[in-house]
């Protein structure tokens, strides 16, 4: 298999709970990884791969809401719940911290490989997003102290002599700063320009 | 005056040679000294005062001539050569100017008084010729005058001159006669000699010089010099001899050189010190001048080189003899030095004549000059024999290295202290380390060595007392291996330790062979000292060799006594016992025998004594290994088990109650006539279709929980159900079963009994219905609490059942099927529905409408229940759940479900004192143990639960009805408790006296309590 296949963890203390679910989730073709425990997971080694945590709120040891604050702080998947108790204040917890589905104990085998599909989904949007901001990143860094300085002034669609007026330099030299930010940041036009600043979260300094 | 003009006349003009100037101050010298010394008196100021004065006298004095020529020549009529007279006598003492007044004057009285017209001054003297006569010979005498004091002027400077040398001069000058008369002497001469002038003038020149001839011409002749107080010294004597007007006379100076001798006399030892150190260091010193070449050799210098020091040195003859090897390099080094002016300091070879090598060490340093114009002055040393004896140590150093490191031990070398000199080879090899981290042998012994071998040093290191010791040494990879150590002192000759030699000689494969031979030794004394039988060997003869510690305690004899065996056997097994082994023996046939023996406490005892021959390749006996094993025990009991069966059989067959035997797997292996008679089956039958088929098909499932639980757990089986008999009524049966175990615990056969209680359930059943029915109320007041965590319980296997559902039916449809994942998800399902019916009867079993039991029951299953009924509850709040319960704990009789019941409210109520607990772990506890308070009380079962929540305010007041602290709850569970507690002739408390927390216990008696009360 290659790296992209999507993986689904499971984390259970119930091990009937944890073969069932493997063995579900490998019969529609995923791979999956199962653990016991929130430090289980924690300690384990994850492929490099689009994910998603199907995670039982109660746990021995750090909680399945504890593992999700946990998580929250990194770039962990998407996380499931599942709960045999299904009380509300857990649910509401659990989905205001950004999990996917919050299933009680018995739950059917849609909406748990729906929940799936879609955690799978975003974890791979999430990603793909997260890769190209570290592409722009990466272009980012390779500007120089000015260009930096000019960025903005451009994508606040600030023409080169306003620019040089504010920066306090020639016309010219706004304009080979330009250029050079477009080649390095890999911009095609300036509206790309303006999108990759948005994704950087430049703000219109020049505003 | 007048005689130096004399004399001035008498020398030519051209007298300004040195010998001339001598001579005329000699001679103005002889005759006028005093003058002499009043003139060196005179300074240059009063010189020219005096020279202002004569010209005025001078002029004077012309005036004063013509005026006396005039009053002379009036009366006589002498008038030219008078005025003539005043003329010359005015040019002669006045000079040209008084001269040129004086015939200036004479002209004009000459004019005036005595030429016509007289007294009147004619217009026309020429006229005269006589008068023109006078002028010219006046002026002609006036030059030749002047010329004159001119030349007599000049020489008198010369002469002052010459004089103010003489009189500067540090060395004596003595004039002399022919004679050898001292004729003059300057100031030096009279310090010198320690004369006055005065008194030396005339004396002999002996007087000063003891013996000394003059001679022509003496340069730099030695001689002693007399002082005036006689004492002598060295002098440098130069004479030359004047000859002036036919008189011989010598001039001569005389030098005290006493200090000069004496320095050239030190000059003279220091060279010969120094050429004398040189030769004896082998040292030589030269001196060069970088830009010349030019070069100075010492004597020393010449031999070291090989060279006549007669040669004259340069540097291509040096570089000639300069070994071909070192030649570059030093021609390098002296052109960077004659560049840089840096000290030299190098060492190189000469290469000799004949083949001989020299080294030299050369030390040189520039004294003076710039860049390129240097002068070095250096040292150059023979140090040939230095060289060779390094080589030679070197050699010997190397040697005595090769040897150490190709030594198959490690071998260092420690000063007295015992500090780490050297290490060989082989110690930095297996270490891994280098010398200067070998100084801590912390580092690299076996920190259980270490202390014992520092100690073992340290005292060796005092005493001087060679170290030899065993310890382990780190290798370079970690793997300690052991070494005998062994150190000798090296002792000066005075005695003391001077450097200690230490050989560590790899023991670890002879410590490892050790240790196996005695772990073996061991090991082979531990099977035999451990076999419960007795070992013993013989020798193929018979006689008895090693016997174990067994036997040596059995027999309670020496192992030299149990050489004679036969009288501690049974006298009437003796001749028996002796002859088969006498038989084994000779037949080589494996002995096997019983017999009896005499134990050490004087009791004979049953002893089956086999034995073994060990033969060698060639089959020949070697040994005999012997096992003899008590088994008196098994003999006896083999007799009492016959006789207790023949007896039980009899019980069981004519006793007027069903008796039943099973297997401890469970499996019906008798039951006695009576229950055959009951039934009206044969036990063949009743195996065969099974004893469940007798029962009443309601009381199979929880006697088959309960048979099973028994099977499990090996306790009582206690249980009620209803019993076909052969004519289809059911009945009720009390049904015991005990299993039974041998001596050594292992489970022999369950043994039961089935009392026939059918009367009296049926009159019990009406009086328990009422408690039951209030039982059944709270039963359900609290399960409804725990409902959702037992639904928790529930919904796990069953979410595990959906799903294994789901996934063995996407197996199964998967293209091609997979039928063995298929084959799993559906074992699942199985297994798991199992477990959620398995809650499901739990649960049940709570809220079941039954009669009140009084059975015999173990607490410890109910606790372990009733908390697993309750581990979800516990998880989901997070309490961690301690249970602490004694094995083996005495049966109670009582209701299992009020008791269920009654644990349940107690833990549901811990759990629940610990909801606001924040600030520490939740901890609940449960603990079970036997209970013996006193002899008044029956025997009980203590349970304590424990919480670590916030405790009871007033602890004796939470059993009334109504009373709650909580804030949904009706206050009965633990009136309810109570009852419970009360029906079971049990006590139940609570107490707050730990922090935190509280403890709920209860007791409950052992025995069986009075037949429930109705």
């Amino acid at each position: 298999m290659n790296s992209d296949s999507p993986i689904v963890f499971v984390v259970d203390d119930d091990y009937r709970v944890r073969e069932a679910l493997s063995s579900l989730v490998a019969s529609i073709g995923l791979k999956v990884a199962v653990f016991g425990s929130a430090q289980e997971f924690l300690d384990s080694e994850k492929p490099d791969s689009p994910a998603c945590l199907v995670l039982d709120l109660e746990l021995p040891g750090a909680s399945g809401l504890e593992l999700q604050r946990e998580l929250a702080t990194g770039n962990g998947p998407p996380i499931i719940f599942i709960t045999g108790h299904g009380d509300i204040p857990s649910s509401v917890r659990a989905m205001k911290a950004g999990a996917i589905e919050f299933l009680p104990k018995p739950f059917g085998e849609q909406e748990l490989l729906q929940a799936i599909d879609a955690a799978i989904a975003l974890d791979r949007k999430t990603r793909q997003e997260r890769s190209e901001l570290t592409e722009l990143q990466k272009h980012y860094a390779v500007l120089t102290p000015r260009e930096r300085q000019v960025l903005p002034f451009v994508v606040a669609g600030l023409a080169n002599k306003q620019t040089a007026g504010e920066l306090g330099t020639s016309e010219i030299t706004i304009g080979v700063h330009r250029g050079q930010i477009m080649r390095k940041m890999a911009a095609h036009s300036l509206a790309e320009l303006v999108r990759m600043a948005d994704k950087l979260g430049i703000s219109n300094r020049a505003q | 005056m007048v005689r130096q003009n004399e004399d001035a006349l008498n020398n030519p003009l051209d007298q300004n040679t040195e010998e001339s100037a001598i001579i005329e101050w000699r001679s103005n010298q002889e005759n006028d000294l005093a003058l002499l010394a009043v003139e060196r008196t005179m300074s240059a100021d009063s010189w020219s005062r005096i020279k202002v004065l004569s010209e005025v006298r001078s002029y004077g004095l012309a005036l004063f001539t013509c005026a006396l020529a005039l009053a002379i020549a009036l009366p006589t009529d002498v008038a030219s050569s008078c005025f003539f007279l005043a003329v010359t006598v005015s040019a002669l003492y006045g000079g040209r100017g008084p001269g040129i007044l004086a015939v200036v004057l004479s002209a004009l009285a000459l004019d005036y008084f005595f030429l016509p017209p007289q007294h009147h001054l004619s217009i026309e003297p020429f006229a005269y010729p006589r008068f023109v006569a006078f002028l010219v010979a006046a002026i002609l005498s006036v030059v030749l005058v002047e010329m004159k004091r001119r030349a007599e002027e000049s020489r008198l400077q010369l002469h002052l001159r010459y004089q103010a040398i003489a009189d500067a001069a540090p060395d004596a000058i003595v004039s002399i006669d022919e004679n050898n008369r001292i004729q003059l002497v300057n100031p030096a001469a009279t310090k010198i000699f320690g004369w006055a002038a005065a008194d030396l003038v005339g004396q002999a020149l002996t007087l000063l010089l003891p013996n000394f001839r003059v001679a022509e011409r003496t340069t730099g002749a030695e001689w002693t010099g007399r002082r005036q107080d006689g004492t002598d010294f060295s002098a440098e004597v130069s004479f030359r001899e004047l000859s002036s007007g036919g008189r011989k006379t010598f001039t001569g100076f005389v030098r005290d050189v006493t200090d000069r001798k004496r320095a050239e006399a030190a000059l003279q030892k220091s060279e010969s010190y120094l050429a004398q150190a040189q030769r004896l260091s082998k040292t030589g010193s030269f001196g060069l001048n970088t830009s010349t070449g030019e070069l100075f050799w010492s004597q020393e210098t010449f031999r070291l080189v090989g060279l006549d020091p007669a040669v004259k040195p340069s540097l291509d003859l040096l570089f000639e003899r300069v070994h071909p090897e070192d030649r570059a390099r030093i021609k390098d080094l002296l052109d960077r030095a004659s560049q840089s002016g840096a000290d030299l300091d190098f060492a190189h070879r000469f290469l000799m004549p004949d083949g001989a090598v020299k080294y030299v060490h050369v030390l040189a340093r520039a004294i003076s000059g710039e860049a390129g114009n240097l002068q070095y002055l250096g040292a150059v040393m023979d140090v040939t024999a230095q060289m060779t004896a390094e080589e030679a140590l070197r050699a010997s150093e190397l040697n005595f290295r090769l040897i150490v490191d190709s030594i198959p031990g490690l071998v260092c070398t420690l000063d007295a202290s015992g500090e780490v000199e050297t290490v060989n080879r082989q110690i930095q090899d297996y270490t891994g380390r280098i010398l200067e981290h070998l100084q801590d042998w912390q580092l690299i012994v076996h920190p259980d060595d270490f202390a014992p071998a520092m100690k073992l040093w340290a005292r060796s290191v005092e005493t001087g007392e060679p170290l030899d010791t065993e310890l382990r040494l780190r290798r370079a990879d970690g793997v300690f291996r052991w070494f005998h150590t062994r150190s000798l002192p090296l002792r000066a000759s005075g005695g003391s330790i001077i450097r200690w030699y230490t050989l560590l000689s790899d023991i670890e494969d002879r410590k490892q062979a050790e240790e196996s031979v005695r772990a073996s030794e061991y090991n082979f004394r531990m099977i035999v000292d451990s076999i419960p039988g007795m070992v013993h060997t013989m020798t193929p003869a018979g006689e008895i060799e090693l016997v174990s510690q067994r036997i040596v305690d059995f027999f309670g004899r020496t192992p030299e006594e149990l050489k004679d065996w036969t009288p501690l056997v049974h006298p009437e097994d003796r001749a028996y016992m002796t002859s088969r082994v006498r038989h084994a023996i000779e037949s080589g046939e494996p002995l096997n025998v019983e017999t009896r023996v005499l134990r050490a406490d004087g009791v004979y005892r049953w002893l089956q004594c086999r034995g073994v021959p060990l033969r060698d390749s060639e089959g020949r006996i070697v040994r005999w290994y012997n096992l003899l094993a008590d088994v008196e025990d098994r003999k006896n009991a083999e007799e009492a088990l016959r006789a207790s069966e023949r007896e039980l059989s009899l019980i069981i067959e004519t006793m007027p109650a069903l008796v039943w035997c099973a297997a401890p797997d469970g499996e019906l292996t008798y039951v006695n006539q009576r229950v055959l008679d009951y039934t009206g089956t044969t036990l063949a039958a009743m195996a065969k279709a099974g004893w469940l088929n007798f029962l009443h098909p309601d009381d199979v499932a929880p006697t088959v929980d309960a048979w099973s639980h028994a099977l499990a757990s090996g306790r009582q089986h206690e249980v009620q159900y209803r019993l076909r008999r052969f004519d289809g009524t059911y009945r009720w049966f009390h049904v015991l079963g005990q299993l039974g175990r041998d001596s050594e615990g292992h489970m022999t056969r369950w043994y039961g009994l089935l009392i026939d209680i059918d009367e009296r359930k049926n009159t019990e059943e009406a009086l328990r219905s009422t408690q039951a029915r209030l039982s059944r109320a709270s039963q359900i007041a609290t399960v409804g609490e725990l409902a959702a965590s037992i639904a928790h319980e529930v919904n796990q296997p069953l979410s595990a059942v959906v799903a294994n559902g789901h996934a063995c039916l996407r197996w199964l449809l998967a293209q091609p099927p997979n039928l063995a994942k298929a084959h799993e998800a559906a074992e699942r399902i199985v297994r798991d529905g199992k477990d959620a019916g398995e809650v499901v009867r739990r649960v049940r079993a709570l809220f079941k409408r039954g009669a009140i039991e009084r059975i015999p029951l173990d607490l410890n299953d109910v606790i372990v229940e009733v908390l697993h009924l309750l581990g979800g509850e516990a998880t989901k709040k997070g309490v961690a759940v301690e249970t602490d319960l004694e094995q083996d704990l005495p049966s109670v009789v009582g209701d299992r479900v009020q008791l269920q019941q009654l644990l349940l409210n107690l833990l549901a109520n811990g759990l629940d004192a610990m909801d606001p607990v924040v600030d520490r772990p939740k901890r609940l506890s449960i603990r079970s143990k036997s209970h013996c308070p006193d002899s008044v009380l029956p025997d009980s079962v203590l349970v304590e639960i424990r919480d670590y929540g916030v405790g009871l305010a007033n602890p004796d007041r939470v059993f009334e009805a109504f009373f709650t602290t909580k804030e949904s709850g009706m206050g009965m569970g633990l009136a309810i408790c109570r009852s419970i507690i009360e029906a079971h002739e049990g006590r139940l408390w609570a107490s707050s006296d730990q922090v935190p927390g509280t403890t709920f216990s209860f007791t409950l008696p052992v025995k069986a309590p009075v037949q429930a009360r109705s």
